[in-house]
């Protein structure tokens, strides 16, 4: 077997093309997302702290001592290889799409034997989970002490103990809920220090918060580039892809990644309607139909408007 | 994982997958040692980028549920294997297109930037992209070891079970395939 010069060691076109594919791998946090969603957290333990953080309960009663679990699982999302794709006739691609799509219709059964992976292994909860996948280049660390709103710095804390830090064999389980967007607060740092709290130990100590936090929770991702439609498409595209392959799970995410994106997105509708399917084919049959009557409300006129009531026929 | 009953095993980098590994012990070395490799072949078999980490997943997934078949050394093998199927069915979905269509090709010159543009990696990265999507997989596999993996012929054989043979011919196909699609994307710029 004599071998061939590699290409890539060539000049040209094709060894230009070539040697572009070796900066295509998996960030960091493709890596950690995968071991959590495997069970492998130990190797994620390094990127899944957790510190603690005082809060008090409004009653100030039985003041709480909260957690603050930073989650750092986020799925990269350049949208930039299937941008590509975008070029092809964006409004042909999307039909094709969505008439394969149907296809798959009510493919449940089947779905349930492709799904069983991702639903068995997936370990964190479903907020976070999308959270994690919103920022494109993205590490969304998701600081969310379930804080009070009150300015004041100091917080006495009692002798609770602070809840440590999770154990390194655990999953990560942030327990807590993410705030609202709106309240969110975006910066460029990909990483987010959690804030710190001294422990308590034996007196009773004063724990300082941040008080430009803020009510609810403090949320700092990548700011996303500017939307285009390309990346719009690159979205709603691998949605469709996955819908496709049953991947309904995926599907979703990726659609609830589009809505957050775009949230006034050129392809909302067709993203509407992908999301119905989807939720026909994991068998929430009673959110589409809801889905499916605000969207017909809202664009009854619309050429997808036969599709979605085709697709929630009793 | 390790069930608290059992020692730890003392493992010695050089011997990291022995036999008396604990499937944990394993699997997770098999994660850290595969990872990049697995999540790379996925996405130059043509699983996009926003679905690469889910199909990382399933092969690992799938590694855990057979960890007991997978022979001693032949990880990347049966990884790569499985890479391939789950590549497959997603692709499915993506392109269903032929092996060496024209009209694809067709597209892809009328879309593809001049030779300045693609200094642009990322952008040249898309074009790698949309020319190994018009490559069958069977080729396209054999392909990607060894223009981008850097196998050699030989590790090919052994990764994808196939006979020396084979592996030459479809490499040959491939090279072919992929040099007449640059030439008609040169021919066009």
């Amino acid at each position: 077997m004599s071998s061939p010069r590699r290409l890539k060691d060539e000049d040209g076109i094709g060894a230009t093309l070539l040697r572009s594919a070796a900066d295509d791998g998996p960030g960091a946090s493709s890596r950690r997302a995968v071991a959590a969603a495997l069970g492998l957290a130990a190797i994620a333990h390094g990127t899944t702290t957790a510190a603690a953080a005082a809060s008090t309960a409004p009653a100030a009663t039985a003041p709480v001592a909260g957690t603050t679990a930073t989650v750092t699982a986020a799925t990269t999302a350049p949208a930039a290889v299937i941008a590509s794709k975008a070029g092809i006739s964006i409004a042909a691609k999307l039909i094709v799409g969505l008439t394969l799509a149907t296809g798959v219709g009510v493919g449940v059964a089947v779905q349930a034997n492709r799904e069983p992976a991702r639903s068995a292994a997936v370990v964190l909860p479903a907020e976070a989970v999308h959270r994690a996948d919103t920022a494109p280049p993205a590490r969304v660390a998701v600081t969310a002490p379930t804080v009070a709103a009150d300015p004041v710095p100091t917080v006495p804390v009692p002798t609770v103990p602070v809840p440590t830090v999770p154990l390194p064999m655990e999953p990560v389980v942030p327990a807590v809920r993410v705030g609202s967007e709106p309240h969110a607060q975006r910066t460029t740092a990909p990483t987010t220090t959690a804030p710190t709290t001294t422990a308590p130990t034996t007196t009773a100590p004063t724990t300082t918060v941040e008080p430009s936090t803020g009510a609810g929770a403090r949320v700092e991702e990548a700011v996303p580039t500017t939307p285009s439609l390309a990346d719009e498409v690159a979205v709603l595209d691998a949605a469709l892809v996955a819908l496709r392959d049953h991947h309904t799970a995926s599907a979703l995410r990726l659609l609830d990644q589009y809505d957050r994106r775009f949230p006034a997105g050129t392809l909302a509708s067709e993203a509407a309607v992908a999301r119905i399917e989807a939720l026909v084919a994991a068998g929430n049959r009673d959110r589409a139909r809801a889905l499916a009557t605000k969207f017909l409300a809202a664009h009854g006129t619309s050429p997808l408007a036969q599709r979605v009531r085709t697709l929630t026929e009793p | 994982m390790q069930e608290a009953t059992q020692p730890q095993p003392r493992v010695e980098p050089h011997e990291i997958v022995q036999e008396s590994s604990t499937p944990e012990v394993r699997l997770r070395q098999l994660f850290d040692t595969q990872f990049d490799f697995v999540w790379r072949s996925l996405r130059r078999l043509g699983v996009p980028e926003l679905l690469a980490d889910d199909a990382t997943q399933e092969v690992f997934l799938v590694a855990s549920r057979r960890l007991a078949d997978i022979e001693i050394g032949r990880e990347r093998s049966f990884l790569f294997a499985t890479a391939l199927r789950i590549a497959s069915t997603t692709r499915r979905g993506i392109a269903r297109r032929g092996d060496h269509d024209d009209q694809a090709v067709d597209l892809l010159v009328d879309q593809t930037p001049g030779p300045d543009e693609l200094a642009d990696r990322q952008r040249a990265r898309a074009v790698l992209d949309r020319i190994l999507e018009t490559m069958d997989l069977e080729l396209r596999a054999v392909f990607v070891l060894y223009e981008l993996e850097e196998m050699t012929m030989a590790e090919i054989a052994v990764t994808l079970e196939l006979p020396p043979g084979t592996v030459a011919s479809r490499l040959r196909r491939a090279r072919e395939a992929f040099q007449a699609t640059v030439s008609r994307l040169r021919g066009a710029a």
